[in-house]
């Protein structure tokens, strides 16, 4: 019970201060986003213009000490002119911030809330990223096990060059090709623009399916090289270890001793790597999405960072933190159950 | 009205050294026939298969509007897809920027006579000798006043075209079912004025009118304070807003409340989720939304047959990246872009991927690049030195290569198919030797042997803002460094974002900014030029202020009668032209791909330079 | 556990490292990358290294302008004699005022100085030539002394001096033809060397001293080996960070194509384009090996999609490509070996300068990672207490991000800052991958320091009453550098393609600088195809090498996996 209260403790004071990284990161960043608001290549203006970024610097906090303005954030007392009467406000919008749930809305498009934003952009790459994850743990732990058994052979060799060569390749070159290749320019296999086709209907399953070909191809491979490289390594030294040797010698099957002893074993600091590999996902989906124009999140962070949206990026990276922790948190259980010196509590 | 242009945006158009040569072929038709870049057709032989209804236009947008409220978001891609989804009073002809009726079916235009007690006479002006005399011309029941006659001495001013009168179309609809009423306008112009409406692109448009009112369910009137060459434009692109949505005042509103303030509106307006759901009065009717796409379908709402659109729905598609879109329209994934690369709209012709399904053209809308520079910096002051960076600047060369020909030098930002451009005035050369040499007079040349020119110590050194991501900008800086050091002057390229841009931009802190001037057909100089826009934060970045100027532009302002104004303009041109206060750029055409589907096809010089609502399919 | 020597145990490793497999192949593929990088100024260059010329050009423009400066002197004279003259030393701006006039003076003398060297150096070394060049300087030092020394009231008018200037332009003007006139004299000079700054200097120095290091068996040079990487790394950086040069003002090339230099001889790098030098009747040209590449004599492509004439009424237009000194013919397969980009610049001399600055932010990226983490690790391992809790409270808050998506963030949005603080934006990477990355290390590291603190040795030291700082850093901090060693290589690797990543997306290098990822970006934008592969493959490579060599470290650092 206390670890458990120790835990939560510990991660609510991780997310606090991510949230205070990603809030006093954003707003350094130059050019105000009040300025966006009003800016436009036929914009013209005179005073009236001018009265209105003051009036929407303050309705939004933008003038006040860095401080006020992370509290604001934070919540669940708005403290704009609007705010709660607790701090001189007109009492009409007495909650907001991150801990009432509310993310704000873009500066841009006041009409768009940003949380459900984000969600419904997560709604795009979750999937993205969660198949991509699922495909490169079905590849790289069989791939990572069988390598580590059967080290300094031939195929040892080979499908270690190639996961090396996949750990180095970076995405967005790897992404271009695989346009050039596949797209209507080369053999003409695949689309490679958005999710869906024109005349698709929404459950054209088929359809969606050929699109997101190869954007979780290239968010997985560089998982794959990762997952492989750490499964071999893993199942190497357990291979090698005295307790194995002990269970050659007490006449186990080698299946058994393969499964039971190996395999099992050297799962455990591969689940490590679960907590990992989604915030890869997600970031690499920054790239991913922008080369193959699929709106989710990654794609909605750039824009949001070309546009100035403050609000929007640090809620990208606040969610993709959460995610982040979850994730660490996961693999921590995980581990806890495959190992049973954590689990035992020994370590 | 004349039609001033129409003549001169043919492409029969003497070629200047930087265009493109032609070969004959289709280059003596007509320029608002339509499907006249199509491959399989010649409009002078072949007629125009029937006109069908049916079919889902896809066409491509390289950014999705904020939201669809027009008020709200003056963007391009906004008033692009507002075009199908809504209208105006007046629209302008393709071709020749002509009004002509939409939502309202007849208007009629009356003038002021203020009296030397600045009482004001409302009607048609006609002068009889010693007097004036004021004939009402709107509709019987709603005279402005009885005829009367003012001895001259009386008038103090007369300013001609400032009452508009319209009768709305009857039978237009909101797409919810709701009748059009003149309400409806009169809400755009009142929103308009109230500060905290997020519309500060848009208000200085209703600035100057005074009054506007009711007649009767069909009929309304706007008062215009003074005699004003482009009042007519104005009401023409008046749109409408839903009274019963958006009013929360009405007694249309569900909701009414009459005792809302002013700041209460303007809020329920801004955050209104009907600026994304948009509800208009167009032949087609906003059904999505998405992240990737806006959809509309076509619906009755009491639109005449050539208005009332031939596809069953139309899908503005985005695809941010402009080399992507070629490869969508060669794969069919959309029917329309105007934004092909140079090398995608060349070598589309040759490729069979391409001309199986699509075929290419171009047309121009006014817009044109430019650099302006920041007068109130002491090295730039000088306009030897700005003309001398202008001589150092080698758009013939970004012409030839960048755009392959297609884009044109132009000598001032506005429209250059009008009576008030004078296609005469030739642009400056690409000659680094007079450049060096005008800066020499200028006082700059090499006096520490560092081969950068300079003058009290310090090298002439300037730093140009472009906006990160934009490849013309970029590419063009990248060549102007180059060229610029030959001429012994230091170049700095300032990619930034665009918020940043703007910001410095507002707040003077800037040598020089790369920009396009994107400006209807009719353009007024004087938010750029007159000294009274001088000042942090207007649209006259440069700081430029001359007396000459500032009278020639209002002068010509109040100038009603094309052939007069088009001349004063023409001098004004040549007077900014001598000034370099912007080094001039070119004018880039649209080129477009077009699906072979799409029939009646027409590319005209006013914005957007294509009406979807004409074109149909035909497989 | 017996204690760790470094001393002993380095080479040890060293040597099972470099036995390995592989391991000195990828040695060498790096240090050609490298190489590459630290030579690009001598491998692609618009400059000759040595030219032996008249640069009859800038005679003629000194020649020229000689006599209005001396004619400007007059006012300037005035200005500067009356400044003098109103001089009270109890009033601050009248000094101040003499001061200016008189620094203006000084700069004048120094523009007429610099043109009547140019004239000394190529007019004819007969004496008729040189000595009314020696009489005028003569006559201009003992102005300029008596300038010097305030004594305006002594000097004769400038308008003397000019009108010996005017004469010289008579005697002097260099010859035309059947016109006579002077002959000029070829000089030496040096405009690729001359235009190396130091740290590139630097860099190619340190590197030559570095290369045998590699070929040969180190073992007691270990530390000589790291203190010359070090130089070089930073030398390397100061070279891809330096301050923009504005470009060149006057080309060598060009001078020689519009006759403005007369040429004797020159000796160009094997690649004579210079990454910035446009061409802009011959941008986005395809590979010149390739066939679709081939233009004809109007600048017009003969095959291929480029030759496509459109069936309506625009062909694409063209202008002759200008072929100047020293290139290669106009469609010979090697002028272009990868094509060129959409403003006719050579993309091989842009991959070779471009890897100066994808190597200097991901080396020296990797470099702060490893220096913080192991720093902070070990410090904390060592210390525990608050300092511990700080630490992994931080490390804990960064790795919750997501790294790449961190670094991308930071370095957007502090790029523009960067830059107007006058700090290359690709300082500002480095910057922002250091501060995300070196969490990573960090952990491996303090789990290191926790276990040796505690071994017998440690404490062995402790009781003998050394200092906590000299246990640190003798004892503690080079037996926690194991799983720091390891990962080197790897944290170079994704330093690499963080930076290459940013720039492709458009935050990272300032325009004009090449580098691999704003390559690879400019081929998205533009289309071009050919533009894509080079880049790429050299980020591979780079990063397979460095991953191979790492692979090799882990091994060697850990002898159950190499069983």
């Amino acid at each position: 019970m206390r670890t458990l209260l120790l835990g939560s403790l510990r991660a609510s004071a991780t997310l606090l201060g991510l949230v205070a990284i990603a809030f006093v990161l954003l707003r350094l960043a130059p050019g105000d986003p009040a300025q966006l608001r009003f800016a436009s290549d036929d914009a013209v203006d005179s005073g009236a213009a001018a009265e209105a970024l003051v009036r929407f610097r303050s309705e939004h906090l933008l003038d006040r000490p860095l401080h006020v303005q992370f509290l604001h954030y934070l919540g669940p007392f708005d403290l704009s002119p609007a705010g709660h009467k607790l701090f001189g406000g007109s009492g009409s919008q007495p909650w907001g911030g991150l801990l009432a749930g509310d993310f704000g809305r873009e500066y841009l498009r006041p009409d768009v809330e940003i949380a459900p934003e984000v969600l419904r952009r997560l709604s795009v790459t979750l999937p993205l990223a969660l198949l991509s994850a699922l495909l490169a743990y079905a590849l790289a732990l069989p791939l990572g096990v069988w390598q580590g058994l059967r080290r300094a052979s031939a195929f040892d060799r080979w499908s270690r060059a190639l996961t090396l060569l996949a750990y180095c390749a970076p995405v967005f070159w790897v992404a271009l090709l695989l346009q050039e290749l596949f797209g209507p320019a080369g053999l003409d296999w695949l689309p490679i623009l958005g999710l869906r086709s024109r005349a698709a209907p929404s459950g054209d399953w088929g359809d969606l399916a050929a699109h997101a070909v190869l954007p979780i191809v290239c968010l997985s491979y560089a998982s794959i090289a990762t997952i492989s490289r750490q499964m071999r390594a893993a199942t190497a030294e357990i291979a090698s270890s005295d307790f194995v040797l002990a269970a050659r010698a007490r006449g186990v099957r080698e299946r058994a001793v393969i499964w039971r002893h190996i395999v099992r074993n050297a799962l455990v600091p591969a689940t490590t790597m679960v907590g990992q590999v989604l915030p890869w996902l997600v970031g690499g989906s920054v790239i991913v999405e922008t080369v193959f124009e699929i709106p989710g999140m990654g794609k909605y962070a750039l824009e949001s960072l070309q546009r100035r949206e403050y609000d929007a990026v640090a809620a990208c990276v606040i969610v993709t933190g959460v995610m982040t922790l979850a994730g660490l948190r996961l693999s921590d259980v995980l581990q806890s159950r495959l190992d049973p010196r954590v689990r035992d509590g020994a370590v | 009205m004349a039609l001033p242009w129409a003549s001169s945006c043919s492409p029969s158009e003497p070629a200047t050294e930087s265009s493109p040569p032609r070969t004959s072929g289709n280059a003596a038709l007509d320029a608002t026939a339509p499907d006249r870049f199509r491959p399989d057709f010649d409009p002078r032989r072949d007629a125009l298969p029937a006109p069908r209804r049916g079919g889902k236009v896809v066409i491509h947008v390289e950014t999705l509007p904020r939201q669809l409220n027009y008020l709200l978001d003056n963007s391009g891609v906004t008033r692009r897809i507002l075009q199908e989804l809504h209208g105006t009073l007046l629209e302008r002809d393709l071709f020749t920027g002509v009004h002509r009726p939409l939502l309202a079916d007849s208007w009629v235009v009356e003038d002021t006579l203020v009296l030397r007690d600045e009482r004001r006479l409302y009607g048609e002006l006609v002068e009889q000798g010693e007097r004036w005399l004021v004939v009402p011309r709107s509709t019987p029941s709603h005279e402005l006043s009885a005829a009367v006659e003012v001895p001259k001495a009386d008038v103090a001013r007369i300013e001609r075209g400032t009452v508009y009168t319209f009768r709305l179309r009857s039978g237009i609809h909101w797409h919810d079912g709701a009748p059009l009423r003149p309400e409806d306008f009169l809400l755009t112009w009142r929103l308009a004025r109230i500060p905290q409406v997020r519309c500060d692109e848009k208000r200085f448009e209703f600035e100057h009118i005074v009054h506007a009112e009711k007649l009767d369910e069909r009929s309304l009137r706007f008062f215009y304070d003074r005699q004003y060459f482009g009042a007519a434009a104005v009401f023409g692109a008046l749109t409408p807003l839903p009274t019963h949505i958006y009013d929360l005042r009405a007694p249309q509103h569900p909701n009414a409340r009459p005792e809302a303030t002013d700041e209460e509106l303007a809020r329920y307006v801004n955050e209104h989720p009907a600026n994304r759901n948009w509800i208009g009065v167009g032949p087609y009717r906003l059904v999505e939304f998405s992240d990737e796409y806006v959809e509309a379908e076509r619906v009755d709402m009491g639109w005449p047959s050539q208005d009332a659109g031939w596809f069953d729905s139309i899908r503005w598609r985005l695809i941010t990246d402009d080399a992507l879109a070629y490869r969508a329209l060669c794969a069919g994934e959309i029917d329309f872009t105007t934004r092909l690369l140079s090398d995608d709209f060349f070598r589309a012709s040759s490729d069979p991927e391409f001309t199986s399904r699509a075929y290419v053209g171009h047309f121009y809308t006014p817009r044109a690049s430019y650099i302006g520079w920041n007068l109130r910096r002491a090295q730039l002051a000088d306009a030897r030195v700005r003309t001398a960076l202008a001589l150092a600047t080698d758009w013939d060369g970004l012409v030839q290569s960048f755009y392959r020909g297609l884009a044109q030098r132009v000598t001032a930002e506005w429209f250059d198919g009008g009576l008030d451009y004078d296609r005469e005035l030739e642009p400056l050369p690409f000659d680094v030797q007079r450049a060096r040499a005008l800066l020499a007079e200028a006082g700059w040349y090499d006096r520490d042997g560092d081969g950068f020119v300079d003058r009290d110590g310090k090298p002439l050194s300037i730093e140009i803002l472009t906006q990160a991501g934009s490849r013309a900008g970029e590419v063009f800086l990248q060549r102007y460094q180059e060229t610029l050091a030959q001429a012994g002057v230091r170049l700095d390229i300032g990619a930034v974002a665009w918020p940043v841009l703007i910001e410095r931009v507002r707040e003077r802190e800037f040598d020089g900014v790369y920009k396009v001037w994107v400006v209807p057909i009719q353009s007024d100089p004087a938010q750029r030029w007159h000294s009274r826009e001088v000042g942090t934060g207007s649209a006259n970045e440069t700081s430029f202020s001359a007396p000459d100027v500032d009278r020639l532009i209002e002068v010509s302002a109040s100038e009603l009668d094309d052939a007069r104004r088009g001349a004063m303009c023409r001098e004004l041109q040549r007077r900014l032209y001598a000034e370099q206060a912007y080094n001039y750029g070119v004018k880039v055409p649209h080129r477009f791909g077009a699906s072979l589907r799409l029939r009646n096809v027409r590319v005209g010089p006013v914005d957007p330079g294509f009406r979807v609502r004409e074109w149909y399919f035909v497989d | 556990m017996e204690r760790f020597d470094a001393a002993v145990a380095i080479p040890g490793v060293w040597s099972r490292w470099r036995a390995q497999r592989g391991v000195r192949f990828a040695l060498s593929v790096l240090a050609l990358v490298i190489s590459s990088a630290i030579f690009a100024p001598f491998l692609a260059s618009a400059r000759p290294y040595t030219l032996l010329a008249v640069d009859r050009g800038a005679y003629e423009t000194s020649l020229a302008e000689l006599e209005p400066l001396l004619r400007n002197w007059n006012a300037r004279l005035l200005d500067a004699a009356a400044a003098s003259a109103a001089l009270r030393d109890d009033d601050p701006r009248s000094v101040h005022a003499a001061w200016e006039t008189h620094a203006a003076l000084l700069r004048e003398v120094r523009a007429v100085e610099l043109r009547l060297s140019t004239l000394r150096r190529y007019a004819s070394s007969e004496r008729a030539a040189q000595v009314p060049l020696d009489a005028l300087e003569l006559r201009l030092r003992g102005w300029t002394g008596k300038v010097h020394a305030g004594e305006f009231d002594d000097l004769g008018p400038a308008s003397e001096l000019a009108a010996s200037a005017a004469a010289l332009r008579q005697s002097h003007r260099p010859r035309d033809g059947s016109l006579g006139g002077m002959r000029l004299r070829e000089r030496r000079s040096f405009p690729l060397l001359a235009d190396l700054s130091f740290g590139e200097w630097l860099a190619a120095l340190a590197w030559l001293a570095a290369l045998p290091l590699f070929v040969r068996r180190a073992r007691a040079r270990g530390w000589i080996a790291l203190g010359v990487l070090a130089v070089l790394l930073a030398s390397l950086c100061a070279a891809a960070f330096r301050a923009p040069s504005g470009l060149s003002t006057r080309e060598v090339k060009l001078g020689v194509a519009t006759g403005a230099i007369e040429l004797a001889s020159a000796w160009y790098p094997p690649i004579p384009f210079g990454p910035d030098e446009t061409r802009m009747s011959e941008a986005a040209r395809p590979p010149t090996w390739t066939s679709v590449a081939e233009i004809d004599e109007h600048g017009r492509y003969v095959r291929g999609p480029r030759a496509a004439q459109s069936t309506l009424e625009l062909v694409p237009s063209a202008r002759p490509v200008a072929v100047l000194p020293a290139e290669p013919s106009l469609n010979s397969p090697v002028r272009h070996l990868l094509g060129t980009d959409a403003l006719g610049r050579d993309v091989l001399a842009r991959a070779l300068w471009g890897g100066r600055a994808s190597l200097a932010v991901g080396l020296l990226s990797a470099s702060g990672v490893l220096f913080l983490g192991v720093l902070v690790g070990a410090l904390a391992g060592y210390l525990r207490g608050v300092f511990d809790a700080l630490v992994r409270a931080l490390i804990a808050i960064l790795q919750s991000f997501p790294p790449f998506f961190l670094v991308v963030t930071a370095a957007a949005i502090g790029a523009e800052r960067a830059a107007s603080a006058s700090l290359q934006p690709l300082a500002w990477v480095t910057l922002v991958i250091v501060a995300v990355g070196w969490t990573g290390i960090a952990r491996l590291v303090r789990a290191e320091a926790l276990r040796v603190r505690e071994l017998d040795y440690v404490s062995a030291v402790r009781a003998l009453g050394y200092s906590r700082g000299r246990i640190f850093f003798r004892h503690v901090l080079p037996n926690v550098l194991t799983p720091a060693l390891a990962a080197a290589a790897f944290v170079a690797i994704s330093a690499l393609l963080a930076e290459s990543s940013v720039s492709f997306l458009g935050f990272g290098v300032r325009l004009p600088d090449p580098s691999w990822g704003a390559l690879l970006q400019e081929a998205r934008a533009g289309s071009l195809a050919w533009l894509i592969a080079a880049p790429g493959l050299l980020i591979l490579v780079t990063c397979l090498a460095l991953a191979w060599l790492g692979d090799a470290a882990r091994d060697a650092l850990d002898p159950r996996e190499s069983r």
